[in-house]
């Protein structure tokens, strides 16, 4: 049965790089927050967690880009297979640049030059599905990924990776659309009829009626017209009521001394002459 | 000058029995002629310093006492004077070496470990420092910190703020300057290239982080950054050596230092977790002018690379509004092109991210960013492929140095890591290109039918959608609200939204109403204002 809740969390923003992710333990966390990070011999601890999320199908950015950081420091430590692995797991938190972020780490000549070694190579192919990815062209992706042995072998290590890349076009679909036509939809996550028809309602909690699929509402997909309008707040009018006041005080002062002064002079006369009374401002000395 | 030595040395000395006397002393005669022909070269190296001391110019013979003398007074105010005059004075003066001005402070070896230090300012400044003195730069620098860090104790020393930050500045830039000069091997000789192989820990990476991260743990500053957050004193959590102003003020640029380092490694998220407990708004360090804008441009920069331009546009406008408010302050010449320099830098880093994430900016940035980079901004606003050779453009010109932590390891097919990161860059940028000119239509209906859309546009209903997917992607941001830098959620930096519901798209735009409190009390006030006035005059 689709659920709403499966359909919000399907829709879901990725969280953020601040969030310590669930499969982090604090180990690893002592090893990123702290000076240890940099200690060549931890090399090891964050090269098996890297194992384990290819194993568990979870993801830690921070500490995968610690590891590359590792290997940036000490390029004799660098392992190939560890680096493409990372580079993988970051595919699939696109649209976030994570997959970029850990371009950065890498040493320049694996991006600047043509490739002419097998890593280079190997990043190359997979930068390409990144581009694929991030301008959300999804029927490239699977085009470009089922046109090369490579990939197999790249993305063997990474359990559910295609599983990963599908929630992930799940999400922005779910962030633009409400309603999205099945072959579209087939194009986009590679599959088709039966399948598409499970995957839409299993794991998106998305409902299917005849050729088309429908998304419901969640936070992104509603285009409703707003008027943002100006909440101004007291603590700015502060200023200006304070000194109102004081001015307002000031004239209450002024009218009341003017005005008891004048009872004293008038009755100090034993003959009240014209009764000025008036005890509004306005009178000049 | 040798012969001439050895003429004078007989002519004095009675050879014969000096030399007897000698010989029956030691036990070889080897050890005896060396022996003399020590002395002989310490009797001539002092008749040198003597003559070099002398012809020191008076005015640097007068700055060099008095600056020992300010600071064996902790006098701070008048080490900054000395200071300042030291950059007026390099200007026209060689400084000598530090040996030969020993004579004038009595040999304080503390003070001309700092001496040197501004000695190897000088020679970078001046232009293109030998493999050799940058070797002796770092040895000094290892000496000066290792005085602070590793005496008995917290040293007896009192730095102005300024000069503690610059002493850090100076030390990450000859850092990164010696990366580069590392980078370039194919136009060393052999020699030097031995030289660099022989010796890794020279300006290596670990040692460089090593001093800045124990500059930060031992002044705790981390800790009394957290305090002042609480709202706690400080000096409760700062130990021994965070109480005193060095070292406190040591740590917390030491913290903008690895700021620096990790954005120009390319790190850029450890950089921002550097600044984890900083508030730089209300910092009480950070008023040394150079330091504040090193922190918001590298905070901006790395803000950018992850692409949330929303936060790195506010980091850039605050930054630059305090340039223009304190640029009274830089008149004098030297810093006055340097400050506007760097202005000029960050400017072109906003107008990049104005162009990816149009955001309504205040009058006076608006028109500052239009006059120096209002065609670029418009070119890249349109986007489109012609667009992209403007942002590469700019992002040279305003990104930092980036460097290699590691000697390249083919120095003939050495890859610059400005173009490794510039081009990571540029493939993010391109997935965004017909974001503007989407824009311009979507403002122009509520409902629209994507073959529409796509007849306007030139491109086909499937390419049409991915556009479409990216430009939803692209208006939802991790902004930061509070808290670490690294936090956020995500928030909508687009006016316009909509929906795609099969082949219809439905657009919605967000106004925003009119806004007049802001000119109600600027009037009110201005109003308050003449009205006293004129009761004053009554």
């Amino acid at each position: 049965m689709p659920s709403r809740t499966q359909a919000d969390s399907i829709a879901a923003h990725a969280p953020g790089l601040a969030e310590r992710p669930e499969c982090r333990s604090d180990l690893i966390q002592s090893l990123v927050d702290g000076v240890d990070r940099y200690n060549p011999d931890n090399v090891t601890v964050f090269e098996d967690y890297l194992a384990q999320q290819c194993q568990d199908g979870t993801y830690d950015c921070l500490a995968n880009l610690a590891l590359l950081k590792l290997y940036q420091f000490n390029p004799h430590l660098f392992k190939d297979e560890q680096c493409t692995n990372a580079l993988v797991k970051s595919l699939a938190a696109f649209p976030q640049p994570d997959f970029s972020l850990h371009l950065h780490l890498l040493p320049p000549h694996v991006l600047v030059f043509t490739s002419t070694d097998s890593l280079s190579e190997a990043v190359q192919k997979l930068q390409a599905l990144n581009a694929a990815l991030s301008s959300a062209s999804y029927a490239k992706f699977w085009e470009i990924y089922n046109s090369d042995d490579l990939y197999a072998d790249l993305v063997a290590d990474c359990a559910g990776f295609e599983a990963a890349i599908r929630r992930g076009v799940a999400r922005t679909t779910a962030q633009a659309s409400r309603v999205v036509s099945k072959s579209v939809l087939g194009s986009w996550t590679n599959l088709k009829g039966d399948e598409l028809e499970n995957w839409a309602k299993e794991v998106c909690g998305w409902t299917v009626e005849g050729e088309e699929v429908k998304i419901p509402v969640n936070k992104d997909n509603e285009a409703k017209p707003t008027v943002a309008m100006e909440n101004i707040k007291l603590e700015q009018l502060q200023r200006l009521i304070r000194h109102s006041a004081e001015i307002l005080c000031h004239n209450v002062m002024y009218i009341c001394t003017r005005s008891y002064y004048r009872v004293t002079i008038a009755n100090s006369y034993s003959k009240p002459k014209s009764p000025s009374k008036n005890k509004k401002g306005g009178e000049s000395n | 000058m040798a012969s001439y030595a050895q003429n004078d040395f007989e002519a004095d000395v009675d050879v014969d029995g000096a030399v007897d006397l000698v010989v029956g002393a030691l036990e070889s005669t080897d050890y005896s002629e060396d022996q003399l022909a020590q002395s002989y070269y310490t009797q001539q190296l002092q008749q040198q310093q003597q003559q070099e001391l002398a012809s020191i110019a008076p005015e640097v013979r007068s700055l060099i006492v008095y600056l020992h003398q300010a600071i064996l007074n902790q006098n701070t105010d008048a080490i900054q004077g000395c200071i300042s005059h030291f950059y007026r004075l390099t200007e026209k003066f060689q400084f000598p070496e530090a040996e030969i001005v020993a004579p004038l402070v009595n040999d304080d070896q503390n003070f001309l470990t700092i001496y040197r230090e501004l000695y190897f300012r000088n020679i970078y400044a001046k232009g293109q420092p030998t493999l050799e003195q940058r070797f002796r730069s770092y040895d000094n620098y290892c000496d000066l910190f290792n005085f602070i860090l590793n005496s008995d104790g917290p040293v007896n020393l009192d730095l102005p703020n300024q000069y503690c930050d610059s002493i850090v500045d100076e030390f990450v830039w000859q850092f990164s300057s010696f990366a580069q000069y590392r980078a370039r091997l194919s136009k060393k000789s052999e020699e030097d290239i031995t030289i660099l192989r022989e010796n890794p820990q020279i300006w290596s990476c670990y040692s460089v982080l090593n001093v800045l991260y124990s500059l930060i743990q031992k002044s705790r500053i981390n800790e009394q950054l957290a305090a002042i957050k609480k709202g706690e004193n400080p000096n409760d959590v700062a130990g021994e050596y965070g109480v005193l102003p060095l070292y406190r003020q040591l740590g917390y640029c030491s913290l903008i230092g690895l700021l620096r380092v990790h954005t120009l490694l390319g790190d850029f998220t450890l950089a921002l977790k550097m600044l984890d407990n900083v508030d730089i708004k209300k910092s009480p360090f950070a008023r040394v002018p150079n330091c504040h804008f090193q922190t918001y441009y590298y905070q901006g920069f790395a803000y950018m690379m992850l692409h949330r331009y929303a936060d790195a546009i506010e980091s850039f406008i605050h930054i630059l509004v305090f340039i223009s408010r304190t640029k009274q302050y830089h008149n004098r010449s030297a810093q006055y092109e340097q400050v506007n320099k760097k202005a000029d830098q960050v400017h072109a880093l906003l107008a990049i991210c104005v162009a990816l994430c149009p955001t309504r900016l205040d009058e006076n940035t608006h028109s500052a960013l239009r006059e120096k980079f209002g065609e670029q901004l418009a070119r890249m606003s349109r986007g489109g492929p012609e667009a992209l050779p403007i942002f590469e453009e700019l992002f040279t010109f305003a990104a930092p140095k980036f460097i290699n932590p590691v000697p390249p390891a083919d120095p003939e097919n050495v890859a610059e890591p400005l173009q490794h990161h510039q081009k990571i860059f540029m493939e993010g940028v391109k997935g965004q290109m017909w974001a503007a000119t989407l824009r311009s239509y979507m403002k122009l209906y509520t409902t629209m039918k994507l073959e529409k859309l796509a007849a306007f546009l030139e491109i086909d209903e499937e390419e049409l959608r991915s556009q479409l997917l990216v430009y939803k992607q692209n208006s939802r941001q991790f902004r930061r609200t509070e808290g670490a830098l690294l936090n956020g959620e995500v928030v909508s930096t687009s006016e316009l939204d909509f929906s795609l519901e099969g082949d219809i798209i439905h657009i919605a735009e967000a106004k925003t109403g009119r806004r007049y409190g802001d000119w109600f009390m600027r009037n009110a006030t201005k109003y308050l204002q003449i009205n006293e006035g004129l009761a004053k005059k009554h």
